[in-house]
C-alpha cells in the first residue's frame, strides 16, 4: 500500500506542477533565443569552485563556440546566480501579452557576468534549450498542462462513452447489441482522419488556439469510445451470467437497479483500466495529430508539439534533453498505473461469495 | 436464420456502410490528387484541366460511387491515381507481408503479455514501469532505437540488411527470418502494454474470484491455479482484446514499416491518404475493416467456446 | 551552334563547324568527341561493384514521360538520357545523343546529328525515328506529358523533322533563347517497344512499377534489372551505354545500382552510418549535422554544394477575387496590397537568424526568388534585407501605421493582424512561420501561425484563396530566367499571390510580363541578363512575396565513392553515375 500512496502524492505533485506552470516556469515557452541554440542542460550548484557552500545557488552558463551550431565551452563561463520569486515581464510575443509573471526562480539580468547576448527575459535552463534557444523545463510544463487535459478529458470522455454503448449493448442484446457492434466496426475502420481534415478546413483560419484544443479533444473521444465499448460489452455479457444478477433479477430487480447496483459496479474496474490504456494512447495521437496539422498550435504547446520536433536523430544522438516529455510521462503513467489498480480493490468485488453457476439454466435477457 | 448466416450478412452490411463514408469523406476532405501537381513549375493551367477531366474525379460522387460498387461487386476496386496499375494488383502484392509483420507482432505481444502480466509482487512492480517506459516512447522513436541499436552491434546487422540477396530459396528464407526479427519485435513492443495491461488487470480481478480463492485453499499449485482458474476467469476481456487486435493489424504496422522499410501496406495506404488516391484509400480500408469483422467474429466464437452459458442463450 | 556565352554566331561551312567543335572542346574540357562514343574526359575508375542508394517514396512510374515526382525522376534519368545535356558543373549545354549540333534561321532551326552505333538497352539501335516518335509523345495533347508545355514556344509547338536516319531538324516558330537547354532532361524513347502501345492508346499505364525488365529499354547507363514492390528498385549495367572514359573503357563502372524505398530520413541517416547506403542526397540539415559529426571518423564525403534552386517565402494573398467572398482574407489584404507595407514586413525579418536556426547555415538568405544557384542571372544589386526595425517602423508610419503600446494599427484604427499557414508535415517551414511571427510582432503585429496538412494547404492557397499568409517553398525548373516562367507571368500557374489573371492587374505586372517574353526570345545574352535584373529590381521595389532563403543541396557519399557531385539541377547527385566507381 505505501507504494500506492507513493504513486498518489507523486501524481499530485505532478499536477500541482502542471497547474502551477505559470509560477513554476523559468521563462516563457514561446520566446526564442538565438544566441543559445540546443544549449545543454545547467544544473544547480550550491558549493563555490573551491568547495564552499553559497547561500544563493547557482547555475554555470556555458558560451556559445562562434561559428558552431550549437556548440558550447566551459571556458570563459559564467556563475549567475538564482534569484527566488521573480517577476519576469511578457514580451511582446508571448503567451499573454504585456502581462506580468511571477516565476519562482530566474536570474537578473542586471548579473555580473551574464552573456553579453543574453536577453532581457534570459533564465535559467535546468533542462537546457531546443533548436531555437526556447526553454525546455518551460516547455515541458506548459505543454504537459495542456497535453494532461486533452488526455484526461478524452479518454475519460472516450471511457464514459465505451462504457455507456457496452452497457446499453450487453443489457439489451440482440438487434442493439448487433446495431452498436456494426457501429464500433464502422468506427474503427473508416479513416476519420480525412473527417478532421474536413472539419479543420471548415473551421475559420483564425479560431482561438483553445477552440482547436477543444476540437481535438472531442474528436480522439468521439473516435475512441468503440474500443472499450467492445471490450466492455464483453464484460457485461459475463456479467449477467453471474448469480448475483440472476438472483436480483428472479428477486424482481428493475432493470435500472440491476445496472445500477451490478453491472456497473462489475465492469467499472475494467473501465478505469479502459481509462488507463487510452490515456498513453491519446497523447500519443496528439503527436500524430500535430503531424497532420490538426493538434495544437503556437503560441499554445503540447507534448505532442515538443516530440514531433524532437522525433530526429540528431535530439536522440546529439541533444537528447529535447525528448524530456518521454521523461516526464514515464513516471507519469507508471504512477497513474498504480493508482489505478487499486481502484480493482472495489468493495462490491470483494464482497462477492457467489459460487460459480450452473451453466443448464437457460439465460433470459436480463 | 442460422446465427452465422445473419452476422455476415450484418458485416455486408457494415462494409457497404464504411465503403459509402470513405467516398463521402475522401470527397469532404480539403485538396485532391491534382494539389500537388499545381506546383510544377512547368505544367500549364490547362494541361492540369484536361487531367483532371481525363480522371473520374470531376464526375459527381454519387456516380462515381456507382461506378465504384458496379466495378467491385466484380473484384475490381479500380486504378491508382498514382501508379496506373490496378488497386488490387498493388494491395496483393503487399497484404502477405504486413499480415507476416502484423502476425508476428501481435503473436509475440501475446505472448510476453501473458507471461509478464501473470508474475507476482516486485517482478509485477517492474513490468509495470516496463509498460509505462514502453507507453512513454513513441512508436517512432521506439523503432528508430531499436534500428541503431541493432545497427551498433554487427553481429546484429543481418536483421536490418535493406534487401534480400537473390538465391536458393533457403537462403531467401533465412534472410526474410532476419529481415523480419527487428520490425516485429518493434511491433511486440507497441503493442505490449495494451495486452500487459489488460492481463494484469484481468488477471488481478480474477485472484480474487471465489473459485480462485477456492482452489487455493485446496493447496493446488501455482500453476494449475493460474492455467485452470485464474486465466478462464479473466478470459472474456482478453478475448474482445485479441479480435480487436486481429483488427488492428494493419493500422498498426504503419510507423514500423516506414522506418523498417518493410514492404508492407502501412507506407502504401500512408502515402495514397496523403496524396488522395481514393481508389487506394477505400480498397485498404475495406481490407482492414474485413479483418476487423473476422477478429471480432473469431473473438465472438471463442467467446462462445469459452463461455458454456453463451452456448445456452444461443439456442 | 548554339554559343551560351553570346559570342558571334558560328559560320556555316562544314570546315569552320569542325573547328568550332574543338574549340568548344577546349573550353568545356570535360568531354572529348571521338569516334562516336562519348568520352568522359577525366573519368578513370575500376570496373564493378555496386552503388546502394534510397528513395523517400516509392517511384510512381517507370516511365520518363510521366515521371513527376522526385523518386520517378531520379530513377528514370539513371536509366535514361537526352540528345543536349546541361553540364551540371559548368551549366553549360554539351553533346549528349546528338554528337553536335548547329543553329541557323536566326535561331529558328536546329539541326542535332545524332551519333552513330548507340542501341538502347536492350540492344536495338537508336536513330532518327526514335527522335521523331519520342517528341510525338511529348508533343500529343491527349497524353498531357508535363514536359509538353516547355516544348510550346509562343502557342505553337516545335516542328521535328527527320533529315536522315542519323540527323533530325527541329524548327521552332520563333528564335528562342534557351533552345538547346529544352533538350536536357527530354528521355529518348525506343519506338519499337513503344510505339505499339501508342498506337493501341495505352501508353499512358506503359512502364508502370510492375513491368517486366524486358518490356522496358532506355539510353541511360543502368537498366532495370528488378522491382521489388515496396522495397527497392535494382538497376544493372548497360552494357550497351554509349559513353567510355579516355582510357576507351566502357561506361559505367558500377554493375549494379540499388535504390531502396526508405521514407524515414532518420532510417537513411543511420544505415548510412552503417554502412548499408552509399549516398545520399537531399538531406536536411539535422541530418547532415549528425552525419557531419561522425565523418572525421569514418571518412564520410560531406557534401554542402550550396544553394539549390529552392526558394523558401512568405506569400500575401493578393487575390483579386477575395473581396466580398472572404471578408477576414480581404480585410488583411488590404495591408498586404501596400507595397510599403510589405516592405516594411520584409525588413523586420531577420533572415541571418532564420539561416542560422532553421537551416543551421546550410543555407542562403534571399533578395528575389532568383538564388544564388543562377549564378549569371542573380541581379548583382539585389542584396538580401538585413534586419532594420526602425526603418520598418518608418515606412510603416510613412503609410499612416501607428503603433500604441506596442502594438500596431492602421490608419482606420483597426488592429494589424493576421494568420501564417504553415505545412505541419515541413518541419522547416512551420519553424519559419514561427521565427517570423517573432519577427513581426517587434513592429506591434499580431501574426497567428495555423499549422495544416500540406494538401489543405494547397487547396486554400491554389484553389479557394482563403488565406492571409503562407510560408511555401518553390523550386526553379531550371537556373536561366525560364525555369522561372510560371511565378513571373501574370497567367503563370505559379503566380501564387493572385492567381488566375486574364489581364496583369497591376502595372508593375503587366511590366515583368512584358520583360518575361521578350527575354524568352532574346538571343543576345548581354541584353537578356539586363532584362532579367530588371524583373528583379521591380520584385525588390514590389515586393509581392518575401523571399526568405534558399536550402543548400546537402548530401553524402561513403569514403570509397568517387566521381560524386552534387548539382541544383535533377537529379541532385545521380548526374555522374556513369563515372562513380569505388576505390580498391
Amino acid at each position: 500500500m505505501r507504494l500506492k500512496s507513493a504513486a498518489s502524492i507523486f501524481l499530485l505533485g505532478f499536477a500541482v506542477l502542471l497547474s502551477g506552470a505559470d509560477f513554476f516556469a523559468t521563462t516563457d515557452p514561446v520566446a526564442m533565443n538565438p544566441a543559445l541554440p540546443y544549449l545543454p542542460p545547467e544544473s544547480i550548484h550550491f558549493r563555490g569552485p573551491s568547495g564552499d557552500l553559497r547561500l544563493r545557488p547557482y547555475i554555470v552558463r556555458r558560451r556559445p563556440v562562434s561559428g558552431q551550431f550549437g556548440a558550447y565551452t566551459q571556458q570563459g563561463a559564467a556563475a549567475l546566480p538564482l534569484h527566488f520569486f521573480v517577476i519576469e515581464k511578457q514580451s511582446s510575443a508571448s503567451l499573454a501579452e504585456g502581462s506580468v509573471k511571477l516565476r519562482f526562480c530566474g536570474i537578473r539580468s542586471e548579473s555580473p557576468g551574464a552573456l553579453p547576448g543574453a536577453l532581457p527575459g534570459d533564465s535559467p535552463h535546468f533542462l537546457g534549450t531546443d533548436q531555437y534557444g526556447r526553454d525546455v523545463w518551460s516547455r515541458l510544463l506548459y505543454g504537459g498542462r495542456t497535453t494532461v487535459a486533452i488526455g484526461l478529458t478524452a479518454a475519460l470522455c472516450a471511457s464514459l462513452l465505451g462504457l455507456g454503448f457496452g452497457l446499453i449493448a450487453g443489457v439489451y442484446g440482440g438487434w442493439v447489441d448487433a446495431l452498436v457492434m456494426r457501429l464500433t466496426e464502422i468506427m474503427i475502420s473508416v479513416p476519420w482522419f480525412y473527417l478532421l481534415l474536413a472539419l479543420r478546413a471548415m473551421l475559420p483560419l483564425r479560431t482561438t488556439p483553445v477552440a482547436a484544443v477543444v476540437m481535438s479533444t472531442g474528436l480522439l473521444a468521439l473516435v475512441g469510445w468503440a474500443r472499450p465499448a467492445r471490450i466492455l460489452r464483453g464484460a457485461v455479457l459475463e456479467s449477467r451470467q453471474r448469480g448475483y444478477v440472476k438472483m436480483a433479477r428472479a428477486s424482481g430487480a428493475s432493470l435500472a437497479h440491476l445496472v445500477r447496483w451490478h453491472l456497473v459496479p462489475d465492469v467499472t474496474p475494467l473501465a478505469v483500466t479502459q481509462f488507463t490504456i487510452l490515456l498513453p494512447q491519446f497523447i500519443a495521437s496528439e503527436v500524430a495529430l500535430s503531424y497532420f496539422g490538426l493538434g495544437v498550435d503556437e503560441p499554445l504547446l503540447s507534448w505532442g508539439v515538443l516530440l514531433t520536433a524532437a522525433q530526429h536523430l540528431s535530439s536522440l544522438v546529439d541533444y537528447p534533453w529535447v525528448m524530456s516529455p518521454i521523461w516526464a510521462m514515464l513516471p507519469f503513467f507508471l504512477a497513474l498505473h498504480i493508482v489505478s489498480d487499486s481502484r480493482d480493490r472495489s468493495p462490491q468485488l470483494t464482497m462477492l461469495t457467489e459460487p460459480r453457476l450452473n451453466s443448464s439454466l437457460p439465460l433470459e435477457r436480463v | 436464420m442460422h446465427p452465422l448466416a445473419r452476422r455476415l450478412l450484418y458485416s455486408l452490411v457494415s462494409l457497404i456502410a464504411i465503403s459509402m463514408l470513405c467516398f463521402a469523406l475522401l470527397r469532404a476532405a480539403p485538396g485532391d490528387y491534382f494539389s500537388e501537381l499545381r506546383l510544377e513549375p512547368g505544367l500549364s493551367q490547362k494541361t492540369l484541366t484536361t487531367m483532371e477531366e481525363q480522371s473520374d474525379l470531376s464526375k459527381p460522387l454519387i456516380e462515381r460511387y456507382a461506378l465504384w460498387c458496379k466495378a467491385a461487386v466484380r473484384g475490381d476496386f479500380g486504378l491508382s491515381l498514382t501508379y496506373h496499375l490496378p488497386v488490387v494488383q498493388l494491395l496483393g502484392e503487399r497484404i502477405a507481408n504486413t499480415l507476416m509483420l502484423a502476425g508476428l507482432g501481435l503473436l509475440g505481444a501475446w505472448i510476453l503479455g501473458l507471461l509478464l502480466g501473470s508474475v507476482t509482487g516486485w517482478p509485477a512492480i517492474a513490468a509495470r514501469a516496463f509498460a509505462a517506459l514502453l507507453w512513454s516512447i513513441p512508436e517512432p522513436i521506439l523503432a528508430l532505437l531499436l534500428l541503431l541499436g541493432a545497427l551498433r552491434f554487427h553481429a546484429l546487422s543481418p536483421l536490418v540488411e535493406i534487401s534480400s540477396p537473390a538465391g536458393s530459396s533457403w537462403m531467401h528464407l533465412r534472410s526474410l527470418a532476419g529481415r523480419i526479427a527487428l520490425p516485429a519485435l518493434a511491433m511486440t513492443l507497441g503493442y505490449l502494454p495494451v495486452v500487459l495491461r489488460h492481463v494484469q488487470r484481468g488477471l488481478d480481478a480474477a485472484r480474487r474470484a471465489p473459485a480462485v480463492e477456492a482452489a487455493r485453499a485446496h493447496g493446488f499449485t501455482r500453476r494449475r491455479i493460474l492455467l485452470s482458474y485464474l486465466l478462464p476467469e479473466a478470459a472474456t476481456p482478453l478475448i474482445s482484446l485479441l479480435g480487436l487486435g486481429i483488427g488492428s493489424l494493419l493500422s498498426a504496422s504503419l510507423f514500423v514499416e516506414v522506418l523498417f522499410g518493410w514492404p508492407g501496406l502501412g507506407q502504401l495506404l500512408l502515402n495514397a491518404i496523403l496524396a488522395r488516391d481514393t481508389n487506394i484509400v477505400v480498397a485498404g480500408v475495406l481490407c482492414s475493416a474485413v479483418m476487423l469483422i473476422t477478429g471480432n467474429l473469431f473473438a465472438d466464437l471463442l467467446l462462445w467456446l469459452h463461455d458454456p452459458r453463451l452456448r445456452a442463450v444461443a439456442r | 551552334m548554339y554559343e551560351p556565352s553570346g559570342r558571334p554566331r558560328p559560320l556555316s561551312t562544314q570546315a569552320a563547324r569542325l573547328i568550332l567543335i574543338f574549340l568548344a572542346i577546349a573550353f568545356v574540357s570535360t568531354q572529348t568527341l571521338s569516334g562516336q562514343a562519348l568520352r568522359v574526359a577525366g573519368a578513370s575508375g575500376l570496373p564493378g561493384g555496386k552503388l546502394n542508394c534510397s528513395l523517400r517514396a516509392e517511384p510512381k512510374t517507370l516511365n520518363p514521360v510521366f515521371a513527376m515526382d522526385v523518386s520517378s525522376r531520379a530513377v528514370t534519368s539513371v536509366m535514361n538520357a537526352d540528345l543536349l545535356h546541361i553540364n551540371r558543373k559548368t551549366d553549360v549545354v554539351e553533346a549528349g545523343l546528338a554528337r553536335s549540333w548547329e543553329v541557323s534561321r536566326g535561331g529558328q532551326t536546329y539541326t542535332l546529328h545524332l551519333r552513330r552505333g548507340v542501341r538502347f538497352s536492350d540492344g536495338a539501335p537508336f536513330t532518327a525515328d526514335d527522335v521523331l516518335f519520342s517528341f510525338r509523345v511529348y508533343l500529343n495533347p491527349d497524353l498531357n506529358a508535363p514536359q509538353r508545355d516547355l516544348l510550346i514556344i509562343d502557342g505553337k509547338p516545335l516542328q521535328v523533322t527527320k533529315v536522315d536516319s542519323l540527323t533530325v531538324r527541329f524548327d521552332l516558330p520563333r528564335p528562342y533563347a534557351a533552345a538547346a537547354r529544352l533538350f536536357d532532361g527530354l528521355a529518348m524513347l525506343p519506338s519499337h517497344l513503344l510505339e505499339p502501345l501508342e498506337k493501341s492508346g495505352k501508353l499512358k499505364d506503359a512502364w508502370s512499377i510492375a513491368t517486366p525488365p524486358a518490356q522496358l529499354a532506355g539510353l541511360g547507363p543502368f537498366r532495370l534489372k528488378s522491382y521489388r514492390p515496396g522495397q527497392a528498385v535494382i538497376l544493372e549495367r548497360n552494357a550497351y551505354f554509349w559513353k567510355q572514359d579516355p582510357a576507351g573503357h566502357a561506361l559505367p563502372y558500377l554493375d549494379e545500382v540499388d535504390f531502396a524505398f526508405l521514407a524515414n530520413q532518420d532510417a537513411e541517416s543511420v544505415r548510412f552510418a552503417a554502412g548499408q547506403l552509399d549516398l545520399l542526397a537531399r538531406l536536411s540539415a539535422d541530418s547532415y549535422a549528425v552525419l557531419e559529426k561522425q565523418a572525421p571518423q569514418q571518412h564520410f564525403q560531406m557534401m554542402d554544394g550550396g544553394p539549390g534552386l529552392e526558394f523558401d517565402f512568405l506569400l500575401f494573398n493578393l487575390n483579386s477575387d477575395v473581396a466580398g467572398r472572404l471578408p477576414e482574407a480581404a480585410a488583411a489584404q488590404k495591408w498586404f496590397s501596400q507595397s510599403v507595407f510589405r516592405r516594411a514586413l520584409s525588413l523586420a525579418v531577420n533572415r541571418d537568424v532564420l539561416v542560422n536556426l532553421v537551416f543551421q547555415n546550410h543555407a542562403a538568405p534571399l533578395a528575389t526568388p532568383v538564388t544564388p544557384a543562377s549564378q549569371t542571372w542573380l541581379n548583382p544589386l539585389a542584396h538580401p534585407d538585413k534586419q532594420d526595425l526602425p526603418q520598418a517602423r518608418a515606412l510603416l508610419t510613412s503609410a499612416g501605421f501607428q503603433s500604441r503600446d506596442g502594438a500596431l494599427f492602421d490608419s482606420a484604427g483597426n488592429r494589424v493582424k493576421f494568420t501564417i499557414l504553415a505545412p505541419s508535415s515541413n518541419r522547416q517551414r512551420s519553424e519559419i512561420a514561427s521565427l517570423l511571427r517573432r519577427d513581426f510582432a517587434e513592429l506591434g503585429i499580431d501574426a497567428q501561425v495555423v499549422s495544416l496538412e500540406f494538401r489543405s494547404l494547397l487547396q486554400r492557397v491554389t484553389q479557394n484563396h482563403d488565406y492571409d499568409t503562407a510560408v511555401m517553398g518553390l523550386s526553379a525548373g531550371d537556373t536561366e530566367p525560364n525555369g522561372n516562367l510560371s511565378l513571373w507571368l501574370s497567367d503563370g500557374s505559379l503566380h501564387l499571390w493572385n492567381l488566375g489573371q486574364k489581364h496583369p492587374a497591376t502595372q508593375w505586372e503587366s511590366e515583368i510580363d512584358d520583360a518575361m517574353h521578350r527575354q524568352m526570345y532574346m538571343t543576345n545574352m548581354a541584353e537578356r541578363r539586363k532584362t532579367y535584373f530588371r524583373v528583379q529590381q521591380i520584385y525588390r521595389e514590389q515586393m509581392p512575396f518575401l523571399s526568405l532563403a534558399s536550402p543548400h543541396m546537402l548530401g553524402a557519399a561513403q569514403a570509397g565513392l568517387l566521381g560524386v557531385l552534387s548539382s541544383a539541377l535533377d537529379p541532385a547527385m545521380l548526374d555522374n553515375v556513369a563515372v562513380f566507381s569505388w576505390k580498391r
